[in-house]
């Protein structure tokens, strides 16, 4: 067991091994993202049918390979702060802080309602399995976000090990399903040959389809981002993260194989819980039990981190007064940041209630990519600000301008995706985000402390 | 659907048992953070907070002292970490308070920085990192006292100085919580054991000191 020595310097270990334990390489995936396969993704299918979702999944994972990089840098080198939000403080200013701290807020809280309205979803389809018709799923909705919230507001030590065991079943019970459906004797159980259609909408539909391509992905950057206090990210970092987004990439491609040889794509297309449905068209009830089990509990442990994060980003705009400091209070027994968790409750409900899957991983979607939009933007202002050599940096990634350039030609690609099929989201969102812009700039960066943005030892900007 | 009903009920009480075995023992775990210290300090009292760290008190040459360990997982894609508050409990005859804290983030909800009003340059000698807060501008007759606090605010693990007019405080950086299960689970865990009464010492005595000089200070003041 360790001890604390005076001053001493923690233990030194391999810099890799740091970020990638053993079963690091694979769990990068699970957690708050691996509910990615088990709903969301599928809706890729309606709009570009399989092939055009199977194209979208590993053009997007281009997108996150350019996320990646630029990141990694940038995290590297905002030594001791941790994520866009600090980073965004630091190098473009409090309005690009509080709208960055917005993405995160919502990305989560839209990401938890979704994993709300799928454990009613599969609590009404337990219910029809067992001759129960009209199950009202609601009550399961708000019971499903009150029991976690309540466990985040308590702060309740959630051990290891319960947390493993129910993020590793979520994951096996991929795998299993995998190698339930015989993918080795093509036509026992799957069907790819009758089941796989051409583009049903022609190349515009795999561009639509990009939109939902997000959703194997979303949260990937957040998951391996873990700024230390004294030491900045090692060099591995950027490894470490894009060993995550290969995991996803095959997880993904895994997932879309086994749906697409047992679902017709206009069925899968439109379905809110398709591992599950795929399991139930193999007839075998260990297969189906095993799924229902693994989707439900990667929804619960996804809205339990998503609960997590989003409240701490509340909390921290609360902290640094860019939105009332009321929600910068932390509880004095519990440690928790109480009153974000309480305050985003009723969002994340009102959300799960319209019963709208798609619409509301849409929200989700659209706050990430708002997020991933800012980073080439934060890049080159980085890169501008403070060239090579004038600060030391922990990375620094190969081929700039091209990265920040692809990331931004696939940011802007997958918002027209988003325009063809929930244009009306988008504007919504986007109407949002502005006033919400305005109301910080008019009148709430009157109470920012200004001179405590920045809180790196820097040199002066260049041209300032 | 019987057999699975059952196979589910006793698979959700056999999670539910194993968490409360690991919670248990984890309370256990952190209640022996201060074993090694007890007899450190004049007349201690281990005051437990399960599943918290406990608390020890006691007497440090003559002032109350408090150690007091403080898990902080509030920061946005930051380590959890598990600060260690030292603090000499006596008057220290201060006209203010005065706050060094190192590396701000504006999360610190265990400091009391935040609500410090008056911003003041930072003493030569100290780190760039070091964000010093007063309440009032008499408290600026206490910088000389940070000023020497040079050698602690220059280590790795330091955190914060804090002087009142109750007492003063050194805040160190005990822990912070493993990589993998913060990357997996968002989970805090510390891989500290018990406290070195080494590193227990060193920070009383520099409490202590402290403390000798804001009263040297203040009585400079007063004559």
């Amino acid at each position: 067991m360790a001890s604390v020595a005076p001053g001493a310097a923690p233990s030194e270990r391999l810099a890799l091994l740091r970020v990638l334990g053993p079963g690091h390489v694979w769990a990068l995936g699970v957690g708050i993202v691996l509910v990615g396969e088990f709903m969301g993704w599928n809706f890729s299918v309606a709009k570009g049918g399989a092939m055009g979702s199977l194209i979208a999944c590993w053009v997007i994972g281009l997108l996150y390979t350019c996320v990646a990089m630029i990141d990694s840098e940038v995290t590297s080198t905002v030594a001791a702060a941790g994520g866009q939000y600090a980073q965004a403080k630091h190098i473009v200013g409090p309005l690009m802080a509080f709208n960055v701290g917005l993405y995160l807020v919502m990305a989560y809280t839209m990401l938890e309602a979704g994993n709300a309205l799928i454990v009613g979803d599969l609590m009404k389809v337990l219910a029809e399995g067992t001759g129960y018709a009209d199950l009202d799923p609601h009550p399961f909705i708000v019971l499903a976000i009150a029991l976690l919230a309540w466990l985040n507001y308590r702060g309740v030590f959630m051990t290891l090990t319960v947390n493993f065991v129910i993020t590793a079943i979520a994951f096996v019970s991929i795998v299993v399903l995998f190698l339930g459906t015989q993918p080795w004797d093509q036509g026992a159980v799957l069907h790819h040959e009758d089941l796989l259609t051409g583009l049903p909408y022609g190349w515009i539909g795999v561009i639509a389809a990009f939109q939902f391509g997000i959703w194997f992905y979303l949260g990937i950057e957040g998951t391996c981002q873990a700024a230390e206090e004294v030491r900045s990210p090692p060099r591995s970092l950027p490894f470490g993260t894009m060993s995550g987004i290969i995991t996803l990439l095959v997880a993904a491609s895994l997932t879309w194989y086994v749906a697409a040889g047992l679902l017709p794509w206009e069925y899968l297309g439109q379905a809110y819980t398709p591992l599950y449905d795929a399991a139930r068209v193999t007839g075998s009830t260990f297969l189906t039990v095993f799924l229902f089990v693994g989707t439900l509990f990667s929804a619960v442990a996804s809205a339990n981190g998503c609960i997590n994060d989003a409240a701490r980003a509340w909390f921290s705009m609360g902290r640094d007064r860019y939105m009332p400091v009321w929600f910068g209070a932390v509880h004095p027994r519990y440690r928790t940041p109480y009153r974000s968790i309480l305050f985003l409750i009723p969002i994340a409900v009102s959300f799960s209630f319209t019963g709208l899957l798609d619409q509301v991983i849409t929200f989700s979607i659209l706050s990430g990519l708002l997020g991933y939009t800012f980073m080439p933007i934060n890049m080159w202002m980085f890169r501008k600000k403070w060239p090579l050599g004038s600060i030391r940096r922990g990375y620094i990634h190969p081929f700039h301008p091209l990265p920040a350039l692809v990331l931004l030609a696939l940011c802007v690609t997958t918002y027209f995706a988003v325009f063809l099929g929930y244009g009306a989201q988008l504007l919504a969102m986007m109407c949002f985000y502005i006033a919400a812009s305005l109301w910080f700039a008019f009148h709430r960066y009157r109470f920012v402390r200004r001179g405590d943005q920045f809180t790196m030892p820097w040199p002066r900007p260049v041209g300032y | 659907m019987l057999a699975a009903t059952t196979l589910g009920l006793a698979g959700a009480t056999g999670l539910a048992w194993l968490w409360r075995c690991q919670h248990q023992r984890a309370g256990e775990r952190r209640e022996r953070l201060f074993d090694r210290c007890r007899g450190l300090v004049a007349s201690p009292s281990l005051v437990s907070r399960r599943p918290d760290y406990p608390v020890l008190r006691g007497r440090w040459r003559g002032c109350q002292a408090e150690l007091r360990p403080v898990l902080d997982g509030l920061a946005v894609r930051k380590l959890p970490a598990l600060w260690l508050q030292v603090s000499l409990l006596a008057p220290t005859g201060a006209p203010g308070t005065l706050d060094a804290l190192s590396r701000p983030l504006g999360g610190e909800f265990w400091s009391p920085s935040s609500e410090l009003e008056i911003r003041l340059a930072t003493p030569s000698g100290l780190p760039e990192t070091v964000q010093v807060r007063a309440d009032h501008p008499r408290a600026a007759s206490l910088l000389p006292a940070l000023a020497r606090q040079r050698a602690f605010l220059t280590r790795a693990d330091a955190k914060e100085v804090l002087i009142t007019p109750k007492g003063v405080r050194l805040v160190v950086l005990l822990a912070e919580a493993d990589r993998g299960p913060y990357l997996l689970l968002r989970q805090g865990h510390f891989a500290v054991d018990r406290l070195d009464p080494d590193l227990a010492r060193t920070l009383l005595d520099g409490a202590f000191g402290l403390r000798e000089e804001v009263l040297s200070l203040a009585q400079h003041a007063a004559a």
